[in-house]
């Protein structure tokens, strides 16, 4: 009786758990186009009042950030120095989904970020600077809707992490 | 920070498009050539020892097209056409090792004014040749007791001008058996004499030299006179009325005028509006013409304050030192 009582809370212990761990997720999610945000805002800054080239701003840049970004930012650097890969727009996909991809980086957030690539090599400053202010925009609308729908949605996996672990033990009992 | 490319191959390799590497690689001699042209749809020309040559792919000529100029621009910027706008805007951006790379295409223009440059069509790689020690047979005649006279060098475009104030300037502020080693300071407005490459000098011009990068010539001159104290002060290419009134101030403060002029002959050079009062009042003290460009850099005459004949090369003579 008491070690089907005690089995009985652990499963809906760890159900609960695995709900409030989705939820997680979707705060790291926000939390990355956070730091992204604020990554754009400096280069944004080093462009319009340093005029450095790219590959000097990406290295100040990652002096400010820790990894995955700052070693994101260094592989940008040394590949738009070494000048050996075509056009840029490639560079900054491939370092994308190399660096970042592999650090919980969703597809459909790296893709809203593969555009900028395009546009950053071949603009004068006034460009440049709109195009990031519009990324920057984009990205805090993402944020913003983010933190919306996180209250529900934790709600949500929280209660379906309680109601699936009451149904697990309803049906071993 | 950029590890410093050696030779002049390695340093205009790193600009040129992927297609033309092994092509150029394998046909050009980078220590004779003097330009090479890049031309949306056209062959791609080189001048090698004064002869132009055709860049040739298999047997037939390379023709270069609009994604080998993206990519040389996109090399030659770092991908960063927006630190480039003040060059693009007076079309030409400085590599390392000092080379020039003109630009040609569609100009935007703004408030009557050259706002930027797109639609590159044609580029102009010229590459840089430092000569040193060919000033040397120029010091003798222009100092006295080891300090600078006020010296104008005379020449045609391609005599050389250029080439020989460089390593005058070098040689000035490292010194020689004729002149101390002193502060110079240089007024380098196309980036030519120095050929400044994000902060640092790609020619070789002496261990007390500062130089104004980017800067226009009469401002300069006041700056530099102003801030960096040059006992020596060297400019390329007079011409305009203010730069004449700045060489006139900087020889009230004391400093030696080293300058460049364009022209054949000193005769040319005295009709030049705003250049005859210098030479009227004597303001400088020798006057050196170069032959021109079939012998660049080469010293035809040099003549003292009074425009008395020193030294000809035809005549082969010494009349007065």
């Amino acid at each position: 009786m008491y070690l089907k009582t005690a089995g009985s809370v652990l499963v809906i212990a760890a159900s609960t758990w695995l709900g409030c761990l989705m939820g997680r997720e979707l705060y790291e999610r926000l939390d990355r186009l956070s730091t992204m945000k604020r990554i754009f805002l400096v280069i944004r800054q080093e462009i319009l009042y340093s005029g450095m080239p790219l590959f000097e701003v990406f290295g100040n840049v990652s002096k400010r950030f820790e990894d995955p970004y700052k070693t994101w930012m260094l592989a940008l650097e040394h590949r738009a120095k070494e000048r050996n890969e075509g056009g840029f727009m490639e560079i900054w996909k491939d370092s994308l989904y190399q660096y970042l991809g592999t650090h919980g980086w969703q597809k459909k957030d790296l893709e809203t970020l593969e555009g900028l690539g395009m546009e950053m090599a071949g603009m004068d400053r006034e460009e440049l600077v709109k195009v990031l202010e519009l990324y920057i925009e984009r990205l805090e609308w993402k944020v913003e809707d983010g933190k919306k729908e996180m209250g529900q949605k934790n709600r949500i996996f929280r209660s379906l992490g309680l109601m699936g672990g009451i149904f697990a033990v309803v049906l071993l009992l | 920070m950029l590890e410093r490319k050696t030779t002049k191959q390695s340093q205009i390799m790193a600009f040129l498009p992927a297609n033309m590497r092994e092509l150029c690689r394998s046909q050009i001699d980078f220590e004779h050539a003097q330009e090479i042209r890049v031309r949306n749809g056209k062959p791609v020309v080189y001048m090698e020892n004064g002869a132009e040559r055709t860049l040739l792919d298999k047997g037939m000529p390379y023709r270069a097209d609009e994604n080998d100029l993206r990519e040389i621009l996109d090399y030659i910027s770092h991908y960063s056409r927006y630190a480039y706008e003040n060059e693009m805007r007076q079309g030409f951006l400085t590599v390392e090792g000092g080379h020039r790379i003109g630009l040609s295409g569609k100009v935007i223009v703004e408030g009557g004014r050259v706002k930027n440059m797109k639609y590159i069509s044609s580029v102009n790689i010229r590459i840089a040749h430092e000569v040193r020690g060919c000033a040397d047979d120029i010091f003798p005649y222009v100092t006295s007791e080891r300090q600078m006279m006020h010296t104008l060098l005379i020449a045609p475009p391609g005599g050389g001008k250029t080439t020989v104030l460089r390593d005058m300037i070098r040689q000035i502020s490292d010194g020689n058996q004729y002149v101390k080693g002193c502060t110079v300071g240089v007024v380098d407005e196309r980036s030519e004499i120095a050929g400044m490459y994000l902060g640092r000098e790609q020619n070789h011009l002496g261990i007390r030299t500062d130089v104004l990068d980017g800067c226009m010539k009469a401002e300069g001159m006041m700056m530099l006179v102003r801030s960096m104290a040059p006992r020596v002060l060297a400019v390329d290419e007079l011409g305009m009325e203010e730069d004449i009134h700045a060489v006139e101030y900087a020889m009230h403060c004391g400093c030696k005028m080293v300058a460049t002029v364009h022209g054949t002959s000193l005769k040319e050079v005295e009709e030049k509006p705003y250049l005859r009062k210098l030479i009227e009042e004597k303001r400088f003290e020798r006057y050196v013409l170069l032959a021109g460009p079939s012998h660049a850099g080469r010293v035809e005459k040099i003549y003292g304050r009074d425009k008395k004949l020193l030294f000809s090369k035809q005549e082969r003579m010494e009349l007065c030192i």
